[in-house]
């Protein structure tokens, strides 16, 4: 704070970093749940078939 | 033994969407850059304002946006409450804008904070229009409380979609009873009725090239956050069929 | 619409007169809030007496939602909820009915208050006309809003923390209103209170109109 110039530069590095940090901020954890979402939903490679059908199994097969 | 889940649905694949974001990404990281040029080496300091009028390229733009993104939020929930339109899209949309819209509007105030403490010679004042947009803040973020209740999503949708409307069905009225109450904050410096604007120059170019730039950066987050809400939802509604295949996964 | 209105407001207000929370626990609760009003301003009675409309406003505000809050726990035990969904009411009848109910306790509680913030603050209120509208009106809207907010809060788990995070800042524009105009009836600021009460009338009118319009959704799918 010891001149008008330098003062009127740290409301404007304040202003400016607030806003950036903020905004960065939000991206990086829109990108990184995007990405584990992503994972998450990826389905495996050896799935199984899966489908509507009853079930054939029967009380016994059942161990 | 044959289990019984649904089908999977298929990996997500190379959208539209997915290359529009691309582009905006990339035109949004491109734009940041050249204002922040424009904005701190480029454009001269001010008579009266000093460098501290280096704020107008960000401040005004982002408060912009941040109506830009309650009112996108209030159009998708209407268009989730109208019958015809309604599809679970318009409520994931709706919460994405109200949740970017939150963050813009934190931007906003902070910003705004920190160059009224340089003009008016404090952090806050009871202004008119601070008072409306501390007002919004707080309304959307018990929104956004309201969208993590859980429960039946439709059930869900329908009473987030409804408490936006609301929301923004309320904007006029807080504005005049915060209007008739103060008002201190400077009006308008580029859009004047009858007059030019009150900057020009480097100052004008870059105030303007400070709304596009702000405008596609939220077109870019929304998309991306708007991606995520339809994977949640898709996570909560298939995602037993998931763990089922984890745990089959496991057991092999 | 309206018997249905009257069926349920009658009804509320049965709960409540044999049940007697209202009159052991929220008017107790309100002269408690002013009494801590007092020790917060530390008998400094000038600004007590001048500030005495907006505590007055404030203090209507917190029971506004335990009221509300109270509205619909009577509904949440015994299934009353499913009850009322089958009764083949109206929808806007049954918003009505609550909205009322809620619109006399409060109505009360506000001359209890009134009268206390005269007493214990010392403010000087005058021109009752004004004062009578601006409680008529203010407590529509409220009453109005709470029944909304309430009904979209009450089958939640989190209701209790949720509903003054959606209630209160919704009506913040009628604490502002009614409070002014009651600042300019104590003749505490200097011009016409009147154009507030504008305000407040389309505030009510506009959570009186949504909620005859969307409660029966409300009700039937939240």
């Amino acid at each position: 704070m010891s001149s008008p110039v330098t003062a009127g530069w740290g409301y404007v590095a304040g202003g400016y970093g607030a806003i950036g940090a903020l905004v960065a901020g939000y991206v990086v954890s829109v990108l990184r749940r995007r990405r584990s979402l992503t994972r998450r939903l990826r389905p495996t490679p050896a799935e199984p078939a899966l489908d509507h059908r009853p079930s054939t199994a029967t009380v016994e097969e059942v161990p | 033994m044959t289990l019984t889940v649904p089908a999977l649905s298929k990996h997500p694949r190379r959208s539209l969407l997915d290359r529009a974001s691309f582009v905006l990404g990339v035109a949004s990281a491109v734009g940041v850059v050249a204002l922040l040029f424009l904005g701190l080496v480029v454009s001269p300091p001010a008579i009266l304002y000093g460098e501290t009028v280096r704020l107008i390229y960000v401040h005004p733009a982002v408060a912009t946006i941040t109506f830009v993104a309650f009112g996108v939020c209030a159009l998708a929930s209407l268009a989730y409450l109208w019958p015809r339109t309604r599809s679970p899209r318009w409520d994931h949309l709706a919460g994405a804008s109200a949740e970017v819209g939150v963050l813009f509007c934190a931007a906003t105030l902070v910003s705004g904070s920190i160059w009224g403490r340089y003009t008016w010679g404090v952090w806050w004042t009871w202004d008119a229009l601070l008072t409306l947009t501390l007002m919004l803040f707080v309304v959307f973020v018990g929104y956004l409380a309201l969208r993590r209740t859980g429960g039946d999503p439709v059930a869900r949708a329908k009473r987030c979609a409804v408490t936006a409307l609301l929301a923004f069905l309320l904007v006029p009225i807080d504005h005049y009873s915060t209007s008739w109450w103060n008002t201190l904050h400077q009006g308008n410096t580029v859009l004047r009725v009858g007059k030019s604007p009150l900057i020009e120059g480097w100052q004008l170019a870059t105030m303007l090239l400070s709304f596009l730039v702000f405008a596609v950066l939220f077109a870019w987050i929304l998309l991306r956050r708007f991606e995520v809400e339809s994977m949640e939802a898709r996570l909560e509604d298939e995602g037993y069929v998931w763990a089922i295949a984890e745990r089959r996964a496991e057991g092999r | 619409m309206w018997r249905d209105a009257l069926l349920v407001a009658g009804k509320d207000l049965r709960v409540e007169a044999r049940s007697r929370v209202t009159t052991n626990q929220v008017v107790p609760y309100a002269l408690l809030v002013l009494l801590l009003f007092g020790f917060a301003f530390d008998q400094d009675r000038p600004v007590l007496a001048a500030v005495g409309p907006g505590l007055f406003w404030v203090a209507v505000l917190l029971c506004c939602l335990l009221a509300v809050q109270r509205s619909f726990s009577l509904e949440s035990s015994d299934g009353a909820r499913d009850g009322l969904r089958l009764s083949g009411l109206d929808g806007g009848g049954v918003f009505l009915g609550k909205a009322a109910a809620i619109a006399v306790q409060l109505v009360v509680l506000e001359a209890v208050l009134a009268f206390g913030v005269v007493v214990l603050f010392g403010t000087h209120l005058a021109d009752p006309l004004l004062l009578v509208s601006t409680c008529v009106l203010a407590t529509a809207g409220l009453a109005a809003a709470g029944t909304v907010y309430g009904v979209m809060s009450a089958g939640l788990r989190v209701r209790e923390t949720l509903l003054p995070l959606l209630l209160l800042p919704v009506v913040a524009p009628v604490l502002l209103g009614a409070t002014q105009a009651w600042l300019a009836a104590a003749g505490v600021v200097a011009g016409s209170g009147w154009r507030w009460l504008s305000l407040l009338a389309a505030f009510a009118a506009i959570y009186l109109t949504l909620g005859v319009l969307a409660f029966g959704t409300l009700l039937e799918d939240v």
